[in-house]
């Protein structure tokens, strides 16, 4: 089962952040700098597994952004893993060019960004996407991250996300 | 679903958002958004009605305000208006800002599940999605409360959209993780089941998820969807790769829809049905065979894909581990995996090997990998990866290769990461003693433990090699030598200074006939250590000392001289201090024949499980109990090794000798001796106290090992260093019971609670409870005097061999009784086999300055540890032939000495412990029971019929057990009670 959903950056601050169990805020901070401090750490010869307190972590890293899924210990590590590409991919066709615009919200632009917002999906990038529709798409991706347990769909022919 | 076009406009919000983005300082910002803030608010507040496009507009401009880190304190109601909005898009913006910013603020909930309420009964399927993801996105528990039977009913009817189905299972499984209790089982749930055969893969999806979770709770209520996945898994496993065209990854087809039935099917034992079970058997040979084909692409996706089913099948083979074909196959498997070149992989093939290693089937086949595991021990970069390889290490050792994997473990451990050596350790530590088939090895194996990591070596472990080594008179001779030669090296670990300084005060006069070791030599060696120790160390070193005292008399006087010196009789900590100078004057006072006495061996420990294996389970946590179970698979290990048979009881130590001298009672320095003889037991160090509980588990590890925190407790002579108040003196110094304790005693044979004693000065109370072969007893002493009892010590003494077979427990009483008042002792019983006669009670205490004394029969017979055991008259007279030796019979006929009244007959029987058994014997005057005495070693079959004679006032009584004393000892007991 997946406990939690993050993207952070290069610099450790968190991009996203999304919970499946009840975690108090202050926590999820003091969560995050570990978790992100463990996965920053690792060398890219290193495994994508790492054992963390009672759960594992998975991550994934592209250009300067990570994405790290925490799971029980039950879960399937293989298919987490290929869960985030996925995801990757399906937030790329929707978006289009979505790791080069990562790459430039979270370099250049998120300097005023307050940081205690990121609790929620909030201080997204799907957020912060300024054109109109990615504040649509978001509400798909939204309840798309917030159920976790969905099969991540590929793309309808008629190019939207199947929902 | 209607198309959102880019074209929608909103060329305000792009502004905005633009401007925002053209801000060259945090203030700048600031600036912009207070003004578009102003901006909004005057819209939302002026006479002109707004348009959906506005409203949408201004609270998407709001929630973007709010995502850059500001607060926002209005514009909820817009957004509430525009749920109600017919169009798409201002719909979804409204939910998106209801999602993201409401809180249950109770005004606009009632307003918002109004809104939703609308949008579920829509028969508009978008509109039903959009509303289902807003409450699985709040998933508050007013949300569902509201809502959480609505959304089953638009689960499973059959007019919904496969969308909608979709969402509203997963809405589901969102309100049943956040509040299990809220979402209502009924008929539902076999149509959920069903929903496995939907066409849409999205269903499937979604529904897989929603079972996998339901069905943990009620198993039985969804059986049937273990034959749907499979039929459902052998559809996409056999399937082409393009037949599921959206569901296909990479030519994998649904991959993540296999895992999730796969792991479905793990909620369950196999399939019972043999056409179902030989289908999934297909399934899972299927995706071992794919694994060896050549990959249909060379995209690392389509490998990492297949892996993830892999991976999930071989677990569901190692859950049901009834195949021993595909048990060795997926090792098979695993074993390539083992040397591939993604790291990932051979992390995975470990970590899944680890629990192949625990299965009957496949431990041999694991066993065959030894060399490359413990090559990824040695070369594998990455840590995580490593400790992988040392789990399965352990989990593969058995008898055959406990030398090699404990010597690479030890080799691994000179270079192993700080975060893993505690573990590590620990590991050697246990497979060490598991595996041990001579104990000079395990000597060797620990000392070398304590050698290379020190610093990680627990107390647990140290503790335990001195147990083994105290109870195994064989390999004590090695120990000394070893540890001798240890405590040479110029520098070697404080812990190794513990257990050569333990084992030298024990066993050194073993290795003192060599020149090289002779008792100046041992002696100088350990002083040598002293001074770079810590209290604790030194104060166990204290004890060796007068140890060598008793050892080697030779080594007296210098040892004197160590004790005399100002550096310890005035030592600054008061521990050192009291033990240098109750040992001086334990060492110049006492004779030869009290020392030898006082400083004795160590009595053997009683057997119990090893703390190690507690520790290691503790930091691991329940989930790595499998592998670190598997000592049972081979029983034989405990016979030799007896540490892994966990053993709930903390036996008192018998004792061997008494405390002459008393030096604890009396206050320091010069302590005469006590002539009360109130004697202190030799508790021992691991199982001393009160504190320490039988029973099992780390609560009881913890109580044991903060009892031994207090500084210095480690003392060998717990006499001297243990203020334990259980003081049992030896069997000598009691009294014989009183004439009158076997009468008392005969009162409770078929009772457990009364009063057991009393006479002017003293009453005592008895109530016990008896579960197996467990009890608990309270005396309540109660002081029928108005003058304070002193010196007040009630204690239980085990005559013989009683200490064997019985173990009982004390608590500390207070030393004084007021007038008037009564004090309660709790006893703690075990027994440990079948025994005869009971323990003795002996209570002293001082009355007007008179010592008191008195001994009685504790009320604790074998048959208190009976369990009745009903069963019918075939079953009895076919046990009863089964005992038919003469030796197994005791038969007693005798007088009636009470009025033969049956009922009161049947109540005494009853509370003897067995059974009554009606109609089992033809003559319906006689009574038969039936029972088993729960000792802890064994178990006695007890049988019993009592024929009772009214005209002659007579009864004959018939016990046919197991065990010949048995049959006898119940015989007299309860003849005696008629």
């Amino acid at each position: 089962m997946i406990k939690f959903f993050l993207m952070v950056n290069k610099q450790g601050q968190t991009r996203l952040s999304k919970y499946y169990e009840h975690v108090e805020i202050n926590k999820r901070t003091l969560l995050e700098t570990e978790v992100i401090k463990s996965c920053l750490s690792r060398s890219s010869e290193k495994c994508s597994f790492i054992e963390y307190k009672d759960f594992k972590l998975i991550y994934r890293q592209y250009a300067a952004l990570f994405i790290v899924v925490g799971v029980n210990d039950t879960e399937n590590e293989m298919a987490i893993y290929e869960f985030i590409h996925n995801f990757v991919e399906v937030l790329d066709e929707y978006f289009s060019r979505v790791a080069f615009w990562w790459y430039v919200t979270v370099k250049g632009e998120n300097r005023h960004c307050r940081e205690d917002k990121h609790q929620d999906l909030t201080c997204s990038p799907i957020g912060r996407l300024p054109a109109p529709a990615g504040t649509c798409g978001s509400c798909e991706v939204t309840a798309w991250c917030v159920t976790s347990e969905r099969e991540p769909a590929r793309r309808c022919r008629d190019g939207r996300l199947r929902i | 679903m209607p198309a959102v076009s880019k074209g929608d406009g909103m060329r305000g919000l792009a502004v905005f958002i633009s401007d925002i983005r053209n801000c060259k300082s945090k203030e700048a910002e600031i600036k912009r958004i207070n003004k578009e803030l102003a901006n909004i608010r005057s819209k939302f507040k002026g006479d002109k009605a707004l348009d959906g496009y506005s409203k949408k507009k201004y609270v998407c401009k709001l929630l973007f305000i709010f995502l850059l880190g500001h607060d926002i304190d209005f514009g909820h109601m817009e957004a509430v208006n525009l749920l109600s909005s017919n169009k798409y898009t201002e719909k979804q913006i409204g939910y998106l800002f209801i999602s993201v910013l409401v809180n249950s603020n109770s005004e606009l909930i009632r307003l918002i599940n109004n809104a939703i309420k609308n949008d579920l009964a829509s028969r508009n399927p978008t509109f039903m999605c959009l509303a289902l993801h807003c409450i699985a996105n709040v998933g508050s528990r007013e949300m569902g409360e509201a809502f959480a039977a609505d959304i089953p009913r638009i689960l499973v009817a059959g007019d919904s959209m496969d969308s909608v189905k979709q969402s509203a299972a997963l809405c589901l499984l969102r309100l049943y993780k956040a509040s299990p209790d809220l979402v209502p089982m009924g008929e539902w749930t076999a149509r959920v089941v069903h929903l496995l055969n939907d066409q849409h893969m999205g269903v499937v999806t979604a529904a897989v998820s929603l079972i996998t979770c339901l069905c943990k709770k009620n198993p039985d209520d969804f059986k049937t969807c273990i034959s749907l996945a499979v039929s459902r898994l052998s559809r996409i496993v056999s399937s082409a790769s393009t037949d599921l065209q959206d569901y296909t990854y990479y030519f994998v087809p649904a991959p993540w829809l296999s895992v999730k039935l796969l792991r479905l099917l793990q909620c369950y034992p196999p399939p019972e049905d043999a056409a179902v079970k030989g289908r999934l058997v297909e399934c899972l040979e299927t995706v071992l065979n794919k694994a060896q084909e050549p990959p249909k692409s060379k995209k690392v996706q389509h490998s990492n894909a297949k892996n993830a089913i892999l991976f999930e099948t071989i677990s569901l083979i190692i859950h049901y581990d009834s195949e021993p074909n595909l048990l060795v196959r997926a090792c098979n498997q695993l074993g390539q995996f083992l040397q591939h070149r993604e790291t990932n992989l051979r992390y995975l093939a470990l970590e899944s090997m680890c629990t192949l290693a625990s299965s009957e089937f496949s431990h041999e086949a694991v066993k065959t990998h030894i060399d490359t595991v413990i090559n990824a021990l040695k070369t594998e970069r990455d840590v995580s990866v490593r400790q992988r390889a040392a789990d399965l290490l352990y989990a593969m050792c058995d008898r055959s290769n406990a030398k090699q994997i404990v010597s690479e473990m030890l080799r691994y451990l000179e270079t192993a990461d700080y975060a893993i050596r505690e573990e590590i350790v620990l590991k050697v530590a246990i497979l060490a003693e598991k595996y041990a088939v001579d104990y000079s090895w395990y000597v060797d194996t620990i000392l070398n433990l304590i050698r290379i990591a020190g610093d990680y070596v627990s107390e647990e472990v140290w503790y335990r090699v001195l147990q083994i080594v105290t109870n195994r008179d064989d390999v004590q001779g090695y120990a000394a030598k070893t540890v001798f030669e240890a405590l040479q090296a110029p520098a070697c670990h404080e812990n190794m200074v513990k257990v050569g300084g333990y084992i030298l005060g024990e066993f050194g006069n073993l290795i003192a006939g060599d020149p090289r070791s002779s008792p100046p030599v041992q002696f100088s060696l350990l002083h040598s250590k002293f001074h770079l120790c810590s209290v604790a160390t030194r104060a166990l070193l204290l004890s060796t000392y007068i140890k060598f005292i008793n050892l080697f008399p030779e080594t007296k006087a210098t040892i004197q001289g160590v004790l005399r010196a100002g550096s310890q009789l005035r030592n600054a900590d008061v521990e050192l201090q009291q033990r240098a100078v109750e040992y001086l004057t334990l060492s110049s006072v006492a004779s030869t024949d009290v020392l030898a006495t006082v400083l004795e061996e160590m009595p053997p420990f009683p057997e119990r499980e090893s703390s190690i294996l507690a520790k290691l389970k503790r930091k691991k946590g329940p989930g790595a109990g499998s592998a670190l179970d598997d000592g049972r698979r081979d029983p034989s290990s405990n016979d030799i090794n007896g540490g892994v048979e966990p053993t709930p009881s903390t036996v008192s130590t018998p004792s061997p000798s008494a405390d002459l001298l008393g030096l604890r009672a009396a206050p320091p320095p010069a302590a005469p001796p006590a002539p009360s003889g109130a004697g202190n037991l030799l508790v021992d160090v691991f199982s001393d106290g009160p504190a320490a509980q039988p029973g099992l588990g780390p609560s009881a590890e913890e109580a044991f090992l903060s009892e031994l925190e207090p500084p210095a407790p480690e003392s060998p002579m717990a006499l001297l260093a243990d203020p334990a108040p259980a003081a049992d003196p030896g069997p000598e110094d009691i009294g014989p019971p009183i004439p009158e304790a076997d009468e008392l005693l005969n009162k409770f044979v078929c009772k457990n609670n009364g009063v057991l004693f009393e006479n002017q000065l003293l009453q005592i109370g008895v109530k016990s409870e008896f579960r197996q072969n467990l009890g608990r007893m309270y005396l309540f002493y109660g002081n029928k005097t108005s003058v304070q009892f002193q010196n007040f010590s009630p204690t239980v003494v085990h005559p013989g061999d009683l200490q064997t077979q019985l173990a009982v427990q004390t608590k500390r009483v207070a030393a004084q009784v007021d007038g008037g008042a009564q004090v309660q002792q709790v006893l703690n019983i075990e027994c440990l086999r079948d025994f005869l006669t009971p323990p003795l009670l002996s209570v002293r205490f001082r009355y007007g300055g008179a010592p008191q004394s008195l001994t009685l029969k504790l009320p604790v017979t074998i048959n208190k540890f009976f369990q009745p055991t009903e069963m019918a008259a075939q079953d009895f007279f076919q046990r009863w032939k089964q005992l038919s030796l003469p030796q197994q019979e005791a038969q007693k006929i005798f007088k009636a000495n009470h009025p033969m009244d049956a009922e009161v007959t049947k109540a005494k029987l009853l509370g003897f412990g067995s059974a009554l058994l009606d109609n089992v014997d033809p003559n319906p005057e006689n009574f038969v029971g039936a029972g088993i005495i729960q000792t802890k070693a064994l178990q006695v079959g007890c049988l019993l019929r009592l024929e009772p004679n009214a005209q002659a006032q007579m009864y004959r009584l018939t016990l046919r057990t197991s065990k010949e004393p048995v049959s006898r000892h119940l015989c007299e007991l309860l003849a005696q009670q008629f």
